[in-house]
């Protein structure tokens, strides 16, 4: 089991609740929204561990969503990001030239639906070990 | 404005006696008929050209008033292309030179032997000046073909890009579905869930949902690629459209209900019978209502009403109370690979073919489907059928049905 906040960006609602289950299972906590427009400030007040987008949800591109999360100051107040450093895995239903700009907007990893699964816990996993590490190390 | 009289040649000569000598020498070609006009100067030779039709233009350079050369660059300006011959007098080659620089087609000294020349020269110049005239048509025929091709090749490019941004966008919506199948399975097999409790089965029902989804958009995707290849057969026989109604009203409840939408439909006593093929049109009213409900939000209606129309047709209306279409999108929403994007586009799942497959369906019953809307108030989708067994079957057979009767 693995300790650990994720927070889940899909628009895809079952879906959503499919991954609230797995992730679960595995021992994560777990808070999902569909809504892209309310993501970003819904991550920066429970700053999770790790966060699972989608880039192709309806209201707001999950890209640029991905942006805000990651620039290292925040467009709305000016201050510097809290959320820069949080791990982002991106999901999409899309091709593969999503990959190379998920990839320069600083996404950790990169899955196409449909999911494979065990690669996606393998890799959340490893996210959420190496974020714990980090957490212990610093005082 | 080649007369069939003869050719009209403007003559300019100050010379009364070299004109006649120069006008009975044009009049002995053998070759073409042509009509000789004298003019003493080019003041009175451009009132001859502003007044009447003149075929060519013959001048002499040393004119009184204005000189050959002024002549030419005033016909230049007129843009009249005329063909424009220049006579020069003996060692004035300079002059003529300087003549077909201006766009002069030919140019004549005037030495000894110069009249038995003149109609030759005056022949081949028509020659010349006709095949530039027939090659400048060419020209512009080729040019305003490519034009054609171009643009045709500008809306061909513009269908297959939308052909492409739609596959890709089905793929993508296919997906969605998909992974929630394979997710919902995985979760059972790896027993993260168990179907006996109620976790297990909510992720049952959620494979059951999305089993549907994909069934949906499978279907729609195989009506529309028949309808695509024109091998879309449709099985008429006399219907209760009624009873379709009905029907349709019926597998939709849930939905309605879960909106909190209201479905409304009175039956109207002694209905004639229509021909159509139930099963599709259950089909395209099941699409047409469930946009409706998608499209209505909570204490809505949705009403299915039926109508005799004139010239033997019925009209089905399925008007909702909901957000509506805006004016540029009635006619766009029934066209291939047109995606309108709703308010809230997550409820609008399916691959978008469906309007258009509704009306090419209701084409294949020699009917229309159409849509009025008000942006706020909400959408009518009127589909008109003709009655008419007769009709029907020829209609049918006319885009090569085998129908047997």
């Amino acid at each position: 089991m693995i300790q650990g906040t994720v927070f889940v960006v899909e628009d895809d609602e079952e879906f959503a609740q499919l991954l609230k289950m797995r992730l679960e299972s595995i021992g994560c906590r777990v808070s999902t929204t569909s809504k892209g427009d309310e993501a970003v400030g819904l991550i920066q007040t429970r700053l999770p561990d790790l966060v699972i987008l989608d880039v192709f949800l309806p209201d707001t591109d999950g890209l640029t969503i991905l942006k805000r999360l990651k620039s290292p100051i925040d467009i709305a107040t000016g201050k510097p990001s809290l959320t820069k450093d949080i791990p982002v895995v991106v999901l999409t239903g899309k091709a593969p030239m999503i990959e190379n700009m998920t990839r320069i907007e600083g996404a950790s990893d990169f899955f196409v639906k449909p999911v494979d699964i065990e690669k996606l816990i393998k890799c959340i996993r490893q996210l959420l070990e190496l974020t714990q590490h980090e957490k212990e190390r610093k005082p | 404005m080649i007369t069939k009289s003869g050719l009209r040649v403007l003559l300019v000569e100050d010379n009364p006696d070299h004109a006649l000598l120069a006008k009975n020498a044009i009049l002995t070609s053998k070759d073409r008929k042509y009509i000789v006009e004298i003019c003493g100067s080019v003041e009175e030779a451009i009132e001859k050209v502003k007044n009447g039709p003149i075929n060519m233009i013959i001048s002499d350079y040393n004119l009184p008033g204005k000189n050959g050369l002024e002549f030419l660059e005033w016909l230049n300006e007129q843009e009249m292309g005329l063909p424009f011959i220049m006579m020069t007098g003996m060692g004035d080659q300079k002059t003529a030179v300087k003549a077909m620089q201006e766009g002069a087609y030919n140019y004549i000294v005037k030495d000894d032997v110069y009249l038995s020349v003149l109609p030759h020269v005056i022949d081949e110049t028509f020659i010349k000046y006709l095949s530039d005239k027939e090659k400048e048509r060419y020209e512009r025929e080729i040019r305003e073909k490519n034009v054609a091709l171009e643009k045709a090749n500008r809306e061909l490019k513009k269908l297959d890009q939308l052909k492409s941004d739609f596959i890709a966008s089905v793929s993508h919506d296919i997906r969605t579905p998909l992974n929630s199948v394979q997710e919902s399975i995985a979760l059972i097999l790896d027993g993260v869930v168990n179907t006996s409790e109620e976790k297990g089965k909510k992720v049952l029902e959620i494979a059951k949902r999305s089993i549907g989804r994909l069934t949906a958009m499978i279907n729609d995707l195989l009506d529309f690629s028949k309808l695509e290849a024109g091998k879309m057969r449709v099985h008429i026989e006399p219907c209760d459209i009624q009873i379709l109604i009905d029907e349709v009203l019926g597998s939709l409840k849930s939905l309605a209900e879960k909106k909190q939408v209201k479905l409304v439909f009175h039956p109207v006593e002694g209905f004639p019978k229509i021909v159509c093929d139930a099963e599709r049109m259950v089909q395209v009213l099941t699409n047409l209502t469930g946009n409706a409900i998608k499209f209505t939000a909570a204490n809505g209606t949705v009403k299915v009403q039926l109508e005799a129309a004139a010239n033997d047709r019925i009209n089905i209306i399925v008007s909702d109370t909901g957000i509506g279409i805006a004016k540029e999108d009635l006619e766009r929403i029934f066209e291939r690979f047109e995606q309108v994007k709703g308010v809230n586009s997550k409820e609008h799942l399916g691959t978008g073919l469906g309007l258009s497959i509704c009306k090419e369906l209701v084409k294949l019953h020699g009917g229309e489907v159409w849509a009025e809307s008000e942006i706020g108030k909400g959408s009518r989708f009127i589909i008109s059928l003709p009655f008419g067994q007769k009709f029907l079957k020829e209609n049918i057979l006319l885009k090569g049905e085998k129908v047997t009767t």
